[in-house]
């Protein structure tokens, strides 16, 4: 148990980003639900996502959710963006979104997304969703920073 | 009988034989014009007996009509002897004993007998050939194309009845004349060159497979054709034959079919954004309330009903946004069809009643660019353009004043461009092509309430009238939004509205 605890020095930010304040308030509540304290940040768009990463409002260690329909800048041109910044390249992110659509999931998983969460369910979604997200920060060990 | 007398006496008898056993019919006459000598063959095309003809004057076996020149015509070639064909150029008559006429073809051999010369006539029936040609020239005018033959040289020797139509020349104008007439002048320098390389390899064919062929009428106007170029072996050399088709009907078709297609496209490109849209933008309201129901539910059974009022703010929030989408989406897919009637418009008053719907914030005014102008057109979808324009300029401004102008000019003759422009915060030159997408916003819709949907509709407005619209901004400060609107919106059917007619 020593080992796995070790990364909870630091808990990891989840940083979302969606234009849509009602997943924002689900997020919050389903961590509040499952007793995390976890660090939530926001971005409303991609492009607010990229400014906030590149100034260093977002500390590491931090995983992404990220969702692909937002005004100025959608999921996907942010995350062809993202992996072509030499510092921000290796961020972990979930895709999490109502888009169905094969485009999206290939184009999404073509730019080494962690995985594709389809928030099909209106109701167990985001509890199951932050479950999944404890569980792997819990265990996998995210990339290391310079600071 | 001296031995000298009986040798001349069979060489006549050779030459009565030769005569008598010719496939044509032949007739000798003396100078004054007196049959001396006839074969079965003659009998028979004239249906005399051969003791009827000799000794009688040879203008028996002509028409009438002829007979008066034929001395003169008689004279002529026994003052210059030499064998050659009758009446080159004329069509030549012969007339038998019952007095009907039929078509032939005169040789004229002058033949030196121990009495002095004599003219031995060949004599051909050629009604049939006649028949021929006349057969085939009822077939070139039956035809349902146009129909052009000509020579070597390029000189138009028989045309049809739709040779004139198409052309819009009379027969008579285009015969003998050069076909290079009924070409456009931009093609006339290489036809020679053409021509030649066909008659070098006579083969029916295609003219010009792969380029775009040209017709010329008489009033110099063009037409696309297609011509098909058969060679024929006349008596007086190879011809040929044009077939020429006018296909404008058809090029018309099939470029209004690649309308259709393409609009078809467009229309097919539009519902899979629709499905894109309906999955996510429609779908994304009702996840909201959803989950919104949830919280109320959660926080009443932990005893926290403070929270009660905020989620039911939120939740009518999502209502009304669905409501407004289903609404826009409606608007959208109507746009360009509900246009009402044409009626005369002066451009500044509706601009400024458009204007003043809006209930505009304290603060904001417009203003109008000199001189716009009153015309006649759809009021509908104009003024709907205008309204979603000043909404848009009003809604996502980021100071409590503003000033929208509303300036015109014309462009190309038939459409004015008219440019909305506000001194709101810009849009960034990145996002020019994307606001004109369906649901596409710039702001969380959260944080300013919006379809997404008011430029994507303007756009689809525009276009179905054939105009454009530009945005431009530096993205600092001011937007400008060009459109043009057809000046004469009669006779211009938007496509829209033939599906709505045919259904």
């Amino acid at each position: 148990m020593q080992t796995i605890c070790k990364q909870n020095y630091k808990e990891v930010t989840l940083f979302v980003v969606d234009d849509d304040d009602i997943d924002a308030i689900a997020l919050e509540r389903a961590l509040l639900k499952l007793r995390l304290l976890n660090t939530i940040q926001r971005a409303r768009d991609g492009r607010q996502a990229l400014e906030m990463l590149r100034s260093g409002a977002i500390s590491p260690p931090y995983i992404i959710l990220l969702d692909l329909n937002m005004p100025r800048m959608g999921g996907i041109e942010f995350l062809k963006e993202l992996r072509m910044d030499s510092s921000l390249t290796h961020a972990v992110i979930f895709v999490l979104t109502t888009s169905k659509s094969d485009e999206d999931l290939v184009a999404a998983y073509r730019e080494h997304v962690a995985g594709y969460i389809f928030k099909q369910h209106m109701d167990r979604d985001f509890l199951e969703v932050i479950g999944l997200i404890e569980h792997y920060w819990r265990l996998v060990e995210l990339p290391v920073h310079k600071d | 009988m001296s031995e000298n007398d009986s040798d001349i006496k069979k060489t006549d008898d050779r030459f009565r034989q030769v005569v008598e056993a010719a496939p044509n019919a032949m007739v000798m006459v003396g100078k004054s014009g007196l049959i001396e000598m006839v074969n079965t063959q003659a009998e028979i095309i004239f249906g005399y007996n051969r003791s009827e003809l000799l000794g009688q004057s040879i203008d028996c076996l002509l028409p009438e009509r002829f007979r008066h020149h034929h001395p003169q015509h008689r004279e002529v070639f026994f003052s210059d002897l030499q064998p050659r064909a009758m009446g080159v150029g004329r069509d030549l008559y012969g007339r038998r004993k019952d007095g009907s006429e039929f078509p032939v073809e005169v040789g004229l051999n002058p033949i030196e007998t121990a009495d002095g010369i004599k003219v031995l006539s060949a004599i051909t029936d050629i009604s049939a050939r006649k028949r021929m040609e006349e057969r085939f020239r009822q077939v070139v005018e039956a035809a349902p194309n146009a129909m052009v033959m000509v020579d070597k040289s390029g000189l138009i020797e028989m045309v049809n009845t739709q040779a004139e139509i198409i052309f819009g020349y009379s027969r008579s104008e285009l015969l003998g004349q050069s076909i290079d007439n009924l070409l456009p002048e931009r093609f006339r320098h290489h036809h020679p060159q053409h021509r030649e390389v066909f008659f070098s390899d006579l083969q029916p064919r295609a003219m010009g497979v792969g380029r775009d062929l040209y017709g010329r009428r008489k009033d110099g106007s063009e037409f696309p054709v297609e011509v098909g170029l058969n060679p024929i072996e006349t008596e007086d050399g190879i011809k040929v034959l044009s077939a020429i088709t006018d296909i404008s009907a058809r090029v018309q078709a099939s470029l209004k079919l690649a309308e259709h297609h393409e609009e078809l496209e467009r229309s097919n490109k539009e519902l899979a954004t629709f499905a894109y849209i309906a999955s996510h933008d429609l779908k994304s309201p009702l996840r909201g309330i959803f989950q919104i129901s949830q919280w109320i539910e959660e926080d009443l059974n932990n005893g926290n009903s403070a929270s009660i009022p905020d989620h039911m703010n939120l939740l009518r929030g999502r209502l009304r946004r669905m409501e407004h989408l289903l609404d826009d989406l409606l608007a959208y897919s109507r746009a360009g069809r509900m246009e009402g009637g044409m009626s005369q418009v002066n451009l500044g008053v509706l601009a400024q009643n458009v204007f003043e719907m809006q209930a505009p914030p304290d603060g904001f005014i417009l203003t109008l660019g000199d001189g716009l102008p009153t015309f006649t057109t759809l009021v509908t979808p104009l003024e709907q353009v205008l309204r979603n324009l000043f909404t848009n300029a009003i809604k996502h401004h980021d100071r409590s004043s503003g000033v929208l102008n509303l300036d015109w000019c014309t462009q190309d003759n038939h459409y004015y461009k008219f440019t909305v422009t506000d001194d709101g915060p810009g849009i960034p030159p990145q996002y020019h092509e994307r606001v004109f997408g369906m649901f596409q916003t710039l702001r969380p819709r959260d944080e300013v309430e919006g379809s997404g949907m008011g430029l994507a509709l303007i756009k689809k407005i525009v276009e179905t009238y054939g105009g454009f619209i530009r945005v431009e901004s530096d993205g600092i400060r001011g937007t400008s939004l060009h459109f043009t609107w057809p000046i004469r919106i009669e006779g211009r059917q938007p496509i829209a509205n033939n599906l709505q007619t045919k259904l």
